[in-house]
């Protein structure tokens, strides 16, 4: 099939070839290969290009530490975009394209955009594109960024499974070293779970000859067996892409291609690290063309693919690690040409089909160059963890420091490179025992980029980030790592620096005249491993998705023809009715003016507050005194931020000595819950107040209009309605065919109103008993909708509405409490301050316009500026006129000016009014 | 303002049966929060807490340091006790309680739950499918009962029936 495939090595199925296609051509892989071992096998050289200049690229590496060939693939009409061509393994009927190349990666017509890398230098678009005026090349530009292309059709059933797992010991990672711990603590009795994100473990162990005496197959079949047999689970395909709060461990766990992850979120008691380490690219000049990889790399796709990448291979290495990888590929046929990497300088160059290395006057032409600038520990998950970082001179790498809870690292990740050393440190670790990191046998010769050398030098192969661009952000100060990495992308994207980042490190260190540990590494964050976003989607999608809460009265809502909708994360009736909302809704409001409506008020908050110092804590809580309250009185009040400003309005009833109810808004019933109890057990005695959120028990049932007293009366629910016995803003308690009820005289209508609350289950009963009492008086339910308008016809404000993030109670007339109350609240000191005071605040007003409807959100303007802006806005049914609610600069002093409204470019004018259009004298609200 | 009614199911019943799993509604007599001081001592003979197997008809699931849920009791009457320092709610109607049962019962809320059995904690209050939920077992190891917020079951229930 193919002259670099090579017999008796890989661990493909050679009886199961798989047909695909690259950018149009059919090529012919292994089951068991990935896309890009098979296309390394039939001598495919360019996989991709390059991010900005278009470059060439070939395989860098053989796994998830390659950003070079990142494709679109399909099939059977599934298509993912951005897929590691090292990291997906093949499949019949694959047809993968390389991203950022058109028409091929071979043949990219934008491959001449490489001709002005002068000007494409870092920072370049800070810099220019800034005249005439950004946005004229701001299209194009965006349409070259950017990779991949997602498909338009939509996998409907393209959803990830999610679920929680827990296990003794975590072993990360399946090569000798984790493979080895994982037996020695199942053995020793644990749960444990070992995860490996290749489809067969054993890490490099493919590459050597034996380990521990067996065949490198044998022995890892062993130890699988092994920790089996003991109970534990060994998880292929699986990434450990992330830690968390609390030692949380993300898991993506992949299945054939077009089938969603899964994801795991693991908690572990202990976390074994053996996830390996990285080969490292050389920089010098023309370091980036394709034929130029991975030593570690090359040996892999040899040792797993059965691919060897030449017959004749340069080898440019620079420790002793490397002596492994060139005796493997010598056992396989390849001839090798070591170059000795401290003889710069050498530059690459392209060869017809080969990859040439020039030193002086020498020029040879090679299958392949392979390139080793030492080992890179994978301490990703390390850093996640809170784990310190060390500087190793001998191992010229990061080295895991202090140990963080609950993790321990051991063989190529903890910087144990020899295979005898690490299966006894990992023995030691899967009992629970720690082993200190001993001397190594391992040398390497530093070999870092030398800034000012010559010829362009990458050092990000994905992002095109050169030498030269670390060396334009030191001039230009972008000295931090963390600058560095923002401004030149260096190590962004699929790369995440596994390749990029020690050369960039190193780069900006001699920059400094530092050294590397002095400079730092970048912040690890995960993932690890690109993931796509339905990996944390999953199971919550349509209804699931930002789930509403539910009304005991839903059904019977439906039943009467509710058009329900999201308002403050309920699902609630908006209005009832088919025929035309506005009409529908203005008829409502008629309805509960003239005769009676009936309104489901479940939603409302119902925050129990008890104790011995419940009457005090509420007092400190609300801006209004309440502890001066009377048993069965209810108070209107705003809760404050300390910051003075307004969180939420609404009613707190005294049913008892101490005993309160906090009635909130229904959006708010789980912030102000918290509020309360951030209050009580930090600010006060715990053990003397007790807050329960009683919202979820109880349904309510608003009866409102000036027939509403008539209605409630024919329930029998033997009390006195009359409004000189059962006043405004007072609560009785009762029984309803046997049940008990609170009757709250509190009106949101600004009308007479009673809200009736009962049990949940018994919500139903109630309702249709008040439906069938008011019949005779034209009754109708009415929505959420009509109710804001007739709270708004009244100048009763919407927390969030007709306030912003800046009003405080005196900008809506409540000037009280913060001149008389004596006693502390909350918000108290921020009320007294030159903010607070300033005539120019923006207060709560009225606005008439002659000139129709004013836009909500539309300007209040002067001199062409903003002095506020319409926060409400309704065709009022009762008035027959249009009224609105507005936050106007100094707007209390203002009533009867004519002011100016701006909206979208167009003008109107509106005179100020007080902010109450209905029952000014408050007659019928008392009635 | 906008008609998504058809965007959501209407509230259907709690029942779902199959092989290897069952999810059933169940009606309790009562559910009753009482808060205080002392609580866990005074009710430690009734005490749940996770994963403990339930065989009472009432006993007291262990909330927090200051807080159980007293189940099937006889309804005390709601507000502040002076005499014994304790704040008691009647929530009856506040959850909607669910038994799962089944050889995929437990798998099934590892999917919207952190749960191990062999984790003793003080506490039944869980975070399982979004919701702020109680659960412990009931009668036999395989029999979990959740206390679901009422206003979110229909999405607990959706979840753990797909």
């Amino acid at each position: 099939m193919s002259l670099r495939r090579i017999d008796n090595f890989g661990l493909v199925d050679r009886a199961k070839p798989v047909s695909f296609s690259f950018d149009g051509r059919r090529y012919r892989g292994f089951a068991g290969d990935t896309v890009a071992s098979a296309l390394i096998a039939s001598d495919v050289r360019i996989l991709g290009r390059s991010f900005k200049y278009h470059r060439p690229r070939g395989l860098w590496s053989a796994w998830s530490d390659d950003a070079n060939a990142i494709m679109d693939i399909s099939q059977n009409g599934r298509a993912l975009p951005n897929c590691q061509a090292s990291t997906t393994y093949l499949e019949d009927g694959m047809s993968a394209r390389a991203v950022n190349a058109w028409p091929s990666a071979a043949r990219d017509i934008k491959g001449g955009l490489d001709l002005f890398h002068r000007w494409l230098g870092a920072g370049f678009y800070y810099k220019t594109f800034m005249w005439p005026d950004w946005h004229l090349f701001e299209p194009a530009i965006r349409k070259m960024a950017g990779l991949g292309t997602v498909s338009q059709v939509v996998l409907s059933d393209y959803c990830a499974d999610q679920t929680f797992d827990y296990c003794d010991v975590l072993v990360v990672g399946g090569g000798a070293a984790g493979l080895t711990a994982a037996r020695a603590a199942s053995e020793d009795g644990q749960n444990v779970c070992l995860v490996d994100d290749q489809r067969l473990a054993g890490g490099s162990v493919y590459q050597m000859q034996s380990v521990d005496g067996h065949r490198p197959s044998d022995w890892v079949a062993d130890q699988c067996e092994a920790i089996r047999t003991a109970g534990g689970r060994i998880l292929n395909q699986t990434t450990a892409y992330g830690v968390y709060d609390h030692g949380l461990i993300g898991l993506i766990q992949t299945h054939r291609f077009g089938a969603a992850p899964s994801l795991i979120r693991m908690r572990a008691d202990r976390v074994v690290l053996a996830t390996g380490a990285l080969d490292r690219p050389l920089t010098f000049p023309e370091n980036d063309r394709p034929g130029i990889m991975s030593l570690a790399g090359s040996a892999e796709l040899l040792a797993r693919y059965g691919v060897l990448v030449g017959r004749n291979l340069a080898v440019v290495a620079n420790h002793s690690l490397a002596e492994s990888s060139i005796a493997l590929l010598t056992r396989a046929g390849a001839k090798i040409t070591r170059i000795d990497p401290e003889a710069r300088p050498f530059k690459a160059y392209k060869g017809a089909r080969s990859t040439g290395l020039k030193q002086g006057a020498h020029a040879r032409l090679f299958d392949a160059v392979l390139t080793s600038g030492g080992m890179t520990p994978i301490i990703h998950l390390w850093r996640h963890m809170g784990g310190k970082l060390i500087w190793c001179e001998t191992r010229q790498a990061f080295l895991p420091g202090e140990t963080p809870a609950k993790m321990i690292a051991i063989g190529a990740a903890n910087g144990t490179f020899e295979i005898d050393v690490a299966l006894e440190e990992a023995r030691c670790a899967g009992i629970g025992q720690a082993s200190l990191r001993g001397d190594t046998r391992y040398h390497i010769n530093a070999l870092w980029p030398e800034p000012a050398s010559k010829g362009r030098q990458w050092i990000d192969f994905q992002h095109d980030v050169t030498l030269k661009d670390i060396e334009i952000a030191a001039q230009e100060n972008y000295v931090s790592v963390e600058h560095l990495k923002r401004y030149t992308t260096l190590g962004m994207a699929s790369d995440q620096g596994k390749t990029s980042n020690m050369a960039g490190l190193a780069a900006m260190a001699a920059l400094q005249g530092q050294s590397i540990p002095e400079v730092g590494t970048t912040t690890f964050r995960p993932p690890f491993v690109p993931v796509p976003l339905e990996l944390y989607r999953g199971p919550h999608r349509e209804q699931n998705w930002h789930p509403l809460k539910r009304l005991p009265l839903e059904n019977t809502h439906r039943a009467m023809g509710a058009a329900l909708g999201e308002y403050g994360g309920w699902l609630r009736p908006g209005w009832y009715g088919d025929g035309d909302p506005k009409t529908q809704i203005a008829a409502e409001v008629r309805t509960a003016r003239t005769s009676v409506g009936l309104f489901d008020a479940s939603a409302l908050g119902k925050i129990d507050v008890m104790g011995p110092d419940a009457a005090d804590f509420l007092n400190f809580i609300y801006y209004n005194t309440i502890n001066t309250m009377t048993v069965g009185s209810i108070r209107y009040g705003f809760m404050l931020t300390e910051a003075g400003v307004i969180y939420d309005d609404g009613v707190v009833t005294r049913v008892a000595h101490n005993h309160f109810i906090v009635s909130c808004s229904s959006s708010h019933v789980d912030g102000v819950r918290m509020h309360l109890e951030a209050w009580r057990q930090d600010g006060h005695d715990p053990d003397n107040i007790y807050i329960h959120d009683t919202t979820q028990h109880w349904a309510t049932a608003t009866i409102t209009g000036p027939k509403a007293r008539q209605v409630l009366n024919s329930l029998g629910l033997g009390i006195d309605l009359d409004g000189a016995v059962f006043a405004h803003m007072s609560l009785r308690e009762t029984q309803w065919q046997g049940t008990h009820v609170r009757i709250a005289r509190v009106s949101f209508s600004g009308d007479t109103s009673f809200e009736v609350s009962i049990r949940a289950s018994r919500a139903a009963s109630l309702w249709d008993a008040l439906v069938r009492a008011g019949a005779p008086f034209g009754l109708c339910a009415i929505g959420i909708e009509a109710m804001s308008i007739m709270r708004a016809e009244k100048g009763y404000i919407i927390i969030g509405k007709d306030t912003d993030g800046e009003t405080m109670p005196h900008d809506l007339g409540f000037s009280g409490p913060r001149i008389r109350k004596t006693s502390a609240f909350l918000g108290d000191r921020s009320l007294h301050t030159d903010k607070a005071n300033d005539n120019a605040r923006r207060q709560l007003v009225g606005l008439i316009s002659e000139n129709g409807l004013l836009p909500t959100g539309a300007h209040i303007v002067h001199a062409g500026q903003s002095r506020g802006y319409v926060t409400s806005s309704y065709d009022s049914p009762t008035l027959n006129s249009p009224i609105a609610l507005a936050l106007i600069a100094n707007g209390h002093a203002r009533i009867g000016e004519t002011v100016e409204i701006w909206h979208l470019g167009e003008t109107q004018t509106a005179e100020i009014c007080a902010p109450c259009f209905f029952d000014i004298k408050g007659e019928r609200l008392h009635a | 303002m906008r008609d998504d009614s058809a965007r959501w199911d209407a509230l259907s019943c709690i029942d779902y049966a199959s092989d290897d799993l069952s999810i059933t509604e169940v009606t309790l007599p009562s559910q009753i929060w009482v808060s205080g001081r002392n609580v866990l001592r005074i009710y430690k003979d009734e005490l749940v807490s996770w994963p403990g197997i339930v065989e009472a008809e009432t006993y007291a699931l262990a909330l927090r340091r200051d807080r159980i849920l007293l189940v099937g009791a006889t309804l005390p009457v709601s507000g502040f006790d002076p005499q014994s320092g304790q704040a008691i709610s009647d929530v009856s109607d506040a959850y909607t309680v669910v038994d799962i049962s089944g050889k995929t019962a437990f798998d099934r809320l590892r999917h919207g739950a952190e749960l191990n059995l062999n984790k003793p904690s003080a506490s039944v209050m869980r975070r399982a499918f979004g919701a702020e939920v109680m659960l412990y077992r009931v009668d036999t190891d395989r029999k979990f009962r959740l206390h679901v917020p009422r206003t979110l079951v229909q999405s607990v229930f959706h979840q753990l029936a797909s």
